[in-house]
């Protein structure tokens, strides 16, 4: 259980506790700020911003301050947290209002205009209020659910946004090469541009065989993967594996399988 | 990580169609907004491009060789420039 969970989750994961997408949620002004800012500033201006700052974690004196002010505002601003296909797809129940809103980060990454964006809840309203001439299209839960099964299959990785903890309002589908919160993290070491998963990957030596074209070490988006020569099989590397589940889907014999993060000692508590 | 740095002057991102982050592999570059005021940059989209995630550059050039103003430079991790043939 992470920190959110064990604060917002009622015995259960906190993008899975249905109070947690009631309307109510939308009555805490920080969050109806958090939401203006992100939506109506400009998500542009808003990864400009954050990208910027958490720069300022690699220098020398002055990071360490920088990086316990972002760990104290984040939770309160906008952020994600890795799930796995089977939460994902269980997360969207809870929600109402699909809107496909083009992917910010591709779009300023990588000049792509992907429609991948799936958010939920007071998103549509707001969008329409706030840039009414931006694209944006409305779709069903069925669509919603299928859009996250392709983006697994085309090996894209979902993470649940927050608006102020615990309000989800978005589910991406990541591509690691254009993923600015994933990109800040790993260069900058901060923690809560994007929190690990809930799950860890584990392989079954007995069943991995090691492929001629081992799909799952390509699609693993944070390295996590690498050939064991030893015992002839792959080996996951439980401390870097954010939990997203890729690989698992692309297993042919089924080797890989996802198991909670508090049962492996080398990722446990590493969120 | 790898230090390779990578500088770009005089940067249109508009006018050259942002070749350099289609072209780089790893996502190096963002595109920001130029003024700082939304209202107006609805109106007028203007970017440049920055290499705000330098880090993940692994030296390919790909960048510099499709830049249409020659505007990018990456630098090795000894200052040396990286030349593309």
């Amino acid at each position: 259980m992470c920190e959110f969970c064990e604060k917002h989750g009622q015995g259960n994961r906190w993008y899975l506790n249905p109070e947690n997408f009631s309307e109510k949620m939308m009555e805490d002004r920080q969050r109806v700020r958090t939401l203006e800012k992100v939506g109506g500033w400009g998500i542009d201006y808003y990864i400009d911003f954050t990208s910027k700052v958490t720069q300022l974690i690699n220098w020398p004196v002055i990071g360490k301050v920088v990086k316990a002010i972002i760990g104290r505002m984040a939770p309160n601003e906008h952020g994600g947290q890795v799930v796995s296909l089977e939460d994902s797809l269980q997360l969207l129940e809870y929600a109402r209002d699909f809107v496909l809103l083009p992917c910010a980060c591709r779009k300023l990454v990588g000049h792509r205009d992907d429609m991948v964006c799936l958010n939920f809840g007071p998103i549509k309203d707001m969008q329409r209020r706030l840039i009414p001439e931006g694209p944006m299209e409305e779709i069903t839960l069925e669509e919603a659910k299928e859009l996250v099964r392709m983006s697994d299959e085309r090996g894209h990785f979902h993470q649940v946004l927050y608006a102020k903890v615990p309000f989800p309002v978005c589910i991406c589908n990541c591509d690691a090469r254009y993923c600015t919160s994933l990109k800040q993290r790993r260069a900058n070491n901060v923690e809560v541009a994007i929190f690990k998963g809930h799950e860890v990957c584990a392989v079954d030596r007995e069943l991995c065989r090691f492929c001629e074209d081992p799909v799952c070490i390509s699609r693993c988006a944070f390295g996590a993967m690498h050939y064991d020569a030893e015992a002839g099989s792959v080996h996951v590397h439980a401390g870097e594996c954010f939990g997203c589940g890729l690989c698992r889907s692309a297993c042919p014999r089924g080797a890989l399988s996802l198991v909670s993060r508090d049962r492996v000692p080398s990722a446990a508590g590493r969120w | 990580m790898a230090a390779y740095r990578v500088k770009i002057r005089d940067c249109d991102a508009v006018a050259c169609g942002y070749r350099c982050q289609e072209a780089c592999p790893h996502g190096v570059f963002l595109a920001v907004p130029r003024t700082r005021n939304r209202a107006r940059h609805a109106a007028e989209p203007r970017y440049r491009v920055v290499p705000r995630f330098a880090a993940f550059c692994d030296g390919c050039g790909e960048c510099v060789r499709v830049c249409a103003a020659d505007a990018i430079t990456v630098l090795a991790p000894g200052g040396a420039a990286v030349r593309v043939p």
